[in-house]
This record gives structure tokens, C-alpha cells and sequence, in this order.
């Protein structure tokens, strides 16, 4: 279910313009240490080079392009 | 099982939009916007959507309340009527109108309000009176 | 008595249902209405020919299930109502054995087959309207266009949008598929109070639950106060959804991909 949700997810993210890579899933057991040190800090690495999140800038963000969608 | 939905206007603000209310078996259920109302086409706001739950809240008073030592007790309607009677007589006398206020409220009729009004100048002789919408 | 009358009444008289549940005019509006059996008179009241606006009969046929587990039920459905039928069947909400339909004729939507629509009427009417105005090429063109902008022109025009919602949860609330007995909207520390307009969060979660359920009624952009276009954002849901797991809400038989246990409380099944 978590690997459907995912796969669900970042398609859903990339449709509404969220970078699909700022979301994550490793599977890693609690005896797997180095594995788990290694995912978090490749997806730091990951995120850094994104820059920083478009989300930051809250609902305000920045004036719109022309205008995409019916409104009534 | 009766169940119908009844068209009718929202409590709330003066905007007046169309709601319909569900009913089933004599205890409403939901609120739903009224599609057909020219003011607000079908749709609501958040108070909208909500304006059936009140009637039924557990939280509503069923009786008058009367604050003494031990905080609110409930009491009947001649005594809660009395004691308000007095004491207005009591700070009339003793200070004088403008020390009453009165609020009135956007979930009372148009007339309810103006007899409060009334009451407030003619009767009490003070323009101490406000409503809720201004705050 | 009109046609669809005629077939109530005949229904009510052989006992194959326990009620109908139709459109009346009520104070100059037309609106829901349970007619029944012990009320035969009531009938001549059943509208069918006017354009009726869309108030979620299925939803309403949930409630009813609910109080008195075991009704049968008739009622009009048009093809939107069918398929959020079908969906609330498969989330256990509603016994089809139960349930009769007089399907009427309805709107087009991507989930359903082309059909001949007698409702289809301009905004004003509030009858149903269709998903788009279709460009030249029959596509809806705003979809188009978004899907050719880069991601963050493409948020920059979702966050625009979604910047106008004033948190009314019309969306939900007129939602067919809205079942559960506790929403995750609700949550205070997912969505907190008093923040308008609230995050892209609440889009989201709506966005992530509905998938693989939304059947494109459409009833949700028709009940948002500030018009957005809400049915071209879960329709997106929905598209993933046939993409990813070739499946599609709004028919018999199987279920979404995203059922699983405890989704919605026990369902109305005796």
C-alpha cells in the first residue's frame, strides 16, 4: 500500500508543481545503521541541490502567470 | 421514515443565503447549500454549512440561569425575569440610564431588534445600544 | 402522472419499495424529497421533466441506509449518481440489492460513456454543467496548457488558485463519496484553525483521499465560493490513478487500488 501511495504521490506532487524527488521512502531495519545514515544524507544531498522549498513562501508566493483555469 | 429537505435562510450574517436543511424523521441531519437561491447559487460558507447544528447541541440552554454564590444555578423564568426587572430599577435609580447597555444580535428578527431597541431609549433613556455584527 | 410517476406508483402498489427518493418543489425550489407509500397522493409532486438542479441523492440514500439498515429504496440517478452508487456499494455503504434506479439522462464526463445529455445547460441554469469547454480538438484546453508548463509555473498557477479557498469545506461536504465518520480535515494539527486560506495541505490530503473514488460529479467546484476549478484538480487524482494502476472509479465490480481495511467505518449492511 505505502509503495502505491508513493508511486501516487509524487505523480500528484509533479501535477501540482512540487518537485517529485523532496519525497522519500527507504525501507531500512533498525540494525541496518549504516544503510539508514547513508539514505538520509544522499536525500539531504538531494534536496539541496532543489533549493530551497517552493512551499516556503506560504500560499502568497509570487503573482501568477496568465491565468490557468476556469473560474467562474 | 420521513425524511425531506426543507429550503430556508441561513441564521447567521445579513447576507441571507439559501440553505436547505435536512430532515429525517423530525431531527435535522445536514445542511446543504439551497442550488436554487439567486443569493448565494449553491454555495456556503463554513457558518453555512453548519447552521443546523446548534438546534440540536447539547450545549444549549434549556433553562434560565441565575449567577448567585454558587455560580450559575438554574431557575424559572418568573424568577430570572423578576431579578432582571429589579436590578435595572435598582441601577436606574442609583446611577441613571447610561450606565445599561444593551447588545443586540444578527440571530434575532428584524423585530426583536427593534423592540430592543426601543426598550433601550424610550423605555430605559439611553442610546447605549450595539450589535453583534460590529464586532 | 407523468411517466416517472406512473412507475413509482406501480412500484409502490406491487411493494418492491419502501420509498422513492425524487425532487419536489418545496416553497418555489426544487429539492430532495423521500416519497412514500403511505403517501400516494404525494406522487403528483414528483418532478422528473423540469432541469433539476443536482443535489447528491446517493449521499442522502447513505443517511437513510443508515437509520433504518434494510429500506429498499428507489431513486432517480443520473449517470453521475450511478457511479457514485457503484462507489459507495464498494466502500459497504449501500446494499444494491436494496436499491432501485431510474437512471435519467446526464452530463458527459472522461469516466463515463459519451451520452445524449438533456441537462446540459449554461451556468446560470444550475443545471449540470460539462467538465470543460472543449477546444477545437475536443480536448479541455486549460488542462493542456498546464500540462506544458514547467513545475514552477505550474505551482505558481495551482497556489494562485488555491490562495481564493476561504475553508468552507463545501468541497467535502457536497462530496457523494465522503463517508467517513472521521475526517482527517478536521485533524487541528494537520489543518490548523483559524489559518485562511489554508495550506496546499488541505488541497492535498482531499487530492490523496479521493483518488481512485472521485467519480467527476463535479458538485464540489459547483459549491466553492471562489470558483476554482476543483474538478480539473481531482480529475488529475483520478488520472494518475488509471495511469499508475489502469483503474477507474465509477463502475461495478472492482475495487480501487487504495481500499483497504478500516477505510470507512462498518458500513449500513445488516
Amino acid at each position: 500500500m505505502t509503495q502505491k501511495r508513493m508511486a501516487f504521490l509524487k505523480e500528484l506532487m509533479n501535477f501540482i508543481g512540487i518537485h517529485p524527488d523532496r519525497l522519500n521512502v527507504t525501507w531500512v531495519s533498525s540494525s541496518e545503521a549504516p544503510q539508514f545514515a547513508e539514505a538520509v544524507t544522499s536525500f539531504v544531498n538531494r534536496l539541496r541541490a532543489l533549493g530551497p522549498s517552493p512551499l516556503k513562501r506560504g500560499m502568497a508566493g509570487m503573482p501568477a502567470p496568465a491565468m490557468v483555469g476556469e473560474g467562474r | 421514515m420521513n425524511y425531506q429537505v426543507i429550503p430556508t435562510i441561513c441564521p447567521y450574517c445579513g447576507c441571507g443565503c439559501g440553505i436547505a436543511l435536512e430532515v429525517l424523521d423530525g431531527r435535522l441531519m445536514r445542511t446543504f447549500p439551497l442550488k436554487t437561491s439567486p443569493v448565494n447559487e449553491g454555495k456556503l460558507c463554513l457558518k453555512g454549512y453548519s447552521a443546523h447544528e446548534f438546534v440540536t447541541s447539547p450545549h444549549r440552554l434549556t433553562h434560565p440561569l441565575l449567577r448567585g454564590k454558587e455560580g450559575l444555578v438554574e431557575t424559572s423564568w418568573e424568577a430570572a425575569l423578576n431579578h432582571v426587572v429589579s436590578r435595572l430599577q435598582e441601577i436606574l435609580t442609583q446611577y441613571g440610564p447610561d450606565h445599561i447597555g444593551f447588545l443586540a444580535s444578527a440571530k434575532c428578527t428584524n423585530e426583536e431588534n427593534y423592540l430592543l431597541q426601543k426598550f433601550c431609549r424610550a423605555a430605559v433613556g439611553t442610546n447605549n445600544i450595539d450589535h453583534c455584527a460590529r464586532l | 402522472m407523468n411517466s416517472i410517476q406512473q412507475i413509482v406508483h406501480a412500484l409502490f402498489l406491487a411493494e418492491k419499495i419502501d420509498g422513492f427518493l425524487g425532487y419536489r418543489k418545496k416553497d418555489g425550489h426544487l429539492l430532495p424529497h423521500l416519497f412514500s407509500p403511505e403517501n400516494p397522493d404525494e406522487l403528483s409532486a414528483l418532478i422528473s421533466d423540469d432541469p433539476i438542479p443536482r443535489y447528491p441523492l446517493p449521499k442522502i440514500l447513505v443517511e437513510i441506509s443508515r437509520a433504518y439498515p434494510g429500506v429498499r429504496v428507489g431513486l432517480l440517478a443520473r449517470e453521475c449518481d450511478q457511479r457514485a452508487l457503484n462507489e459507495l456499494v464498494k466502500l459497504n455503504q449501500i446494499n444494491p440489492e436494496k436499491t432501485l434506479i431510474l437512471p435519467l439522462p446526464c452530463c458527459h464526463s472522461d469516466l463515463g460513456e459519451p451520452t445524449q445529455c438533456s441537462y446540459l445547460q449554461s451556468p446560470a441554469d444550475n443545471g449540470c454543467r460539462p467538465p470543460f469547454s472543449p477546444g477545437e480538438d475536443g480536448q479541455d484546453s486549460a488542462r493542456v496548457e498546464l500540462d506544458a508548463l514547467n513545475l514552477e509555473d505550474r505551482l505558481r498557477s495551482w497556489k494562485d488558485e488555491f490562495s481564493k479557498c476561504m475553508k468552507c469545506y463545501g468541497c467535502r461536504n457536497v462530496c457523494p463519496v465522503y463517508v467517513c465518520k472521521e475526517c482527517s480535515l478536521e485533524d487541528e494539527e494537520l489543518i490548523p484553525a483559524g489559518q485562511i486560506p489554508p495550506d496546499l495541505t488541505f488541497h492535498l490530503v482531499r487530492a490523496t483521499h479521493l483518488a481512485g473514488f472521485c467519480i467527476d460529479c463535479g458538485l464540489c467546484e459547483e459549491a466553492c465560493p471562489a470558483g476554482i476549478p476543483l474538478r480539473r484538480f481531482y480529475q488529475g487524482g483520478n488520472r494518475i490513478v488509471e495511469k499508475l494502476f489502469g483503474y477507474k472509479p465509477g463502475k461495478e465490480g472492482d475495487r480501487s487500488p487504495f481500499h483497504r481495511l478500516g477505510l470507512v467505518e462498518k458500513g449500513n449492511l445488516p
